[in-house]
């Protein structure tokens, strides 16, 4: 019995092989744009624009790097943008980790009505033009509050902690209770400092969406000096394609340019990348499976 | 033993409490429970300042608004923002790009997902499997900007490397961003090339609920691999196939607005423009704010029929529903 088992196991079929090969295709229409990035962020101009680079610099040097990371406001859309993510993950952790708790709770007054409350919002919403005429009412354009404050909750983050919470052992939060605590004891001394892989979890779905932000940065903000760095990227793009275009020595310094500015973008990200992944596909398979 | 007796006691007299929390009128509930209430408050007023507050803007839509006058000085005018929308030249045009974007996404990124599912299901190898899903994850993290910086940059008719491969054959350089004939296609392959690893992940967590005593079952019986995909994988999933698709639909006129914005130019306006970008366009370019609303308006519960109209169907066909 043993036997015959390991022999079909081992037996890899054509269908394996096709399979194999499909998958590395794939995985190279993903890798490969990308090394033909790196390739031309680090060459020379010349060969740039002959179109000679494939895979590899041609010419290696980082002159354009050392242009745009010494140009003051790449630097400075930079800074803006660590500030959006930062502080506001922290805000939306927060705010975001208390609302789901104080809805786990069934006993809290209003419980239905609040559920009901947030979940519309997934389905129907103000629109584009009355949410940016209600920020500019509450004099947030131009400051720096609007890349954060009408982003603060995101209701499916919301609902996947809930689901978390709602989860959580009662028994712990029992025997928390019979050793004294209250309602804010419980959630402060005990759900939260064991909730520490939820929290992670939503916090990077958070800090990603903060750093990829584009669109509020568009329409809130004028002042180039509160530009996150997505903006600053989107404007170089757009500045150096259709109007500029076929104007030889300006176009050459485009390409170069182009690239490196996307490769100083997601650099950050394609660093803790490999760590964070697992984190997040968690938390999409709880959200799934639970709500 | 005694101990928990002990603790068994002690855990009642904190249970009549509790339990008496039905009986308190309301007052007396919201003073016990309200620390929790107060974890609430600053979500609630989150969602009141940011969502419910615009919701009421949607009013807008039915007057005509003076931007020196504000909300008092505008005059109601009912509907006619709305007729101006309708009879606009463009409106057939838009609203159709809309839809064909959403179709188009719908009827070939949807299939190529749960296709894309099973295969991945099928890896033998546990190592590279992963390595696969980490490498398709990959793009999803990419923001808009950087995707269609990408696209564009690629695309480029003298510098991108499409291009380059293009004359590499002989070929004439095609400036594909100024075509309309390359508008939705190029839409497309982003939108799976950044959404299809990240779009398995819900469809193979249901493929792993799968009970392995069935897949050995069918093994025992003389099913081969294609056919335990078929009686065994894909039925099991059929549920959450059928919610996904619900949720899709109720998003079809949703097409990213982002990376219509980024990718439009106006020479393809014909394909290119949207719901969505003629939202903005009108709204925050023309600052017709009433009419923009109208146009915002109308998706939304375009949105909003398609989706209870899916969920509807859903029920009728396989009794899952989303509501």
């Amino acid at each position: 019995m043993k036997k015959k088992k390991v022999a079909k196991y081992n037996r890899i079929s054509t269908f394996d092989v096709i399979l194999y090969i499909v998958m590395i295709l794939f995985m190279a229409c993903i890798i490969v744009p990308f090394l033909h990035v790196i390739a031309v962020s680090f060459s020379e101009k010349g060969p740039v624009m002959r179109g000679e680079v494939g895979l590899w610099p041609v010419g290696f040097n980082v002159d354009t790097y050392v242009q745009m990371l010494s140009d003051g406001k790449f630097f400075n859309a930079y800074l803006n943008t660590i500030f959006y993510t930062v502080v506001g993950t922290a805000l939306s952790l927060v705010t975001t980790a208390m609302a789901a708790y104080a809805l786990s709770r069934q006993k809290i007054v209003g419980h239905r009505l609040f559920s009901v409350m947030i979940t519309i919002t997934m389905f129907f919403g103000g629109g584009l033009i009355p949410t940016f005429l209600t920020v500019s009412n509450y004099g947030l354009t131009d400051t720096r509050w609007s890349m954060i404050l009408p982003y603060l909750i995101n209701t499916w983050n919301l609902i996947v902690m809930r689901s978390f919470f709602v989860a959580y052992p009662n028994e712990i939060i029992e025997s928390g209770q019979i050793d004294g605590l209250r309602d804010p004891g419980v959630f402060l001394k005990l759900v939260l400092p064991t909730s520490k892989a939820a929290l992670a979890t939503i916090g990077l779905y958070y800090a990603v969406a903060y750093w990829n932000a584009y669109l509020p940065a568009r329409i809130y903000i004028r002042n180039q000096e509160l530009y996150p760095v997505q903006h600053l990227l989107q404007q170089m793009i757009s500045s150096v394609t259709g109007e500029d275009a076929g104007q030889g020595e300006g176009q050459l310094v485009a390409a170069t340019v182009r690239y490196c500015s996307i490769m100083i973008v997601i650099t950050p990200i394609m660093c803790v990348y490999p760590f964070i992944q697992k984190h997040f596909v968690k938390g999409v398979m709880v959200g799934s499976i639970k709500g | 033993m005694k101990a928990m007796n002990a603790t068994a006691t002690a855990a009642k007299p904190k249970k009549a409490p509790k339990n008496a929390l039905k009986k308190d009128n309301i007052f007396k509930r919201f003073w016990k429970t309200r620390f929790l209430f107060l974890l609430f408050v600053p979500a609630l007023l989150y969602y009141i300042l940011f969502k419910y507050v615009p919701m009421w803007g949607v009013t807008l839509s039915f007057y005509k608004y003076n931007i020196f006058k504000g909300w008092a000085g505008s005059t109601f005018i009912g509907l006619k923002n709305f007729e101006v929308f309708f009879k606009s030249p463009s409106f057939w045009s838009i609203t159709s790009n809309t839809l064909i974007l959403g179709i188009q996404s719908l009827l070939i990124t949807f299939p190529v997902t749960i296709l894309f599912s099973l295969l991945l299901n099928e890896i033998r190898s546990q190592k590279f499997k992963k390595v696969t899903q980490t490498v398709s994850y990959m793009p999803h993290f990419l923001s808009v900007v950087v995707v269609c910086s990408l696209a564009t940059s690629l695309l480029d008719p003298t510098q991108g490397a499409i291009n380059s491969i293009i004359k590499l054959f002989g070929g004439e350089p095609i400036y594909f961003l100024m075509e309309s004939q390359w508008f939705r296609p190029i839409y497309l392959i982003t939108e799976v090339w950044q959404g299809l690893g990240w779009g398995t992940i819900v469809y193979l967590a249901a493929i792993s609920s799968v009970d392995p005593g069935l897949y050995e079952a069918a093994r025992l019986d003389g099913a081969g691999r294609w056919r335990q995909m078929w009686s065994i994988t894909l039925p099991a999933i059929a549920p959450t196939v059928a919610t996904m698709f619900i949720l899709k639909v109720g998003h079809v006129m949703d097409a990213s607005m982002e990376k219509v914005l980024l990718l439009q130019q106006p020479i393809t306006y014909d394909v290119s423009q949207v719901l969505s970008t003629y939202v903005y366009q009108i709204g925050l370019q023309q600052s017709d704010y009433a009419l923009s609303t109208a146009a915002g308006l109308f998706t939304s519960v375009i949105n909003l029929i398609m989706l209870l109209g899916a969920d509807w169907v859903s029920k009728k066909v396989t009794d899952t529903g989303v509501f």
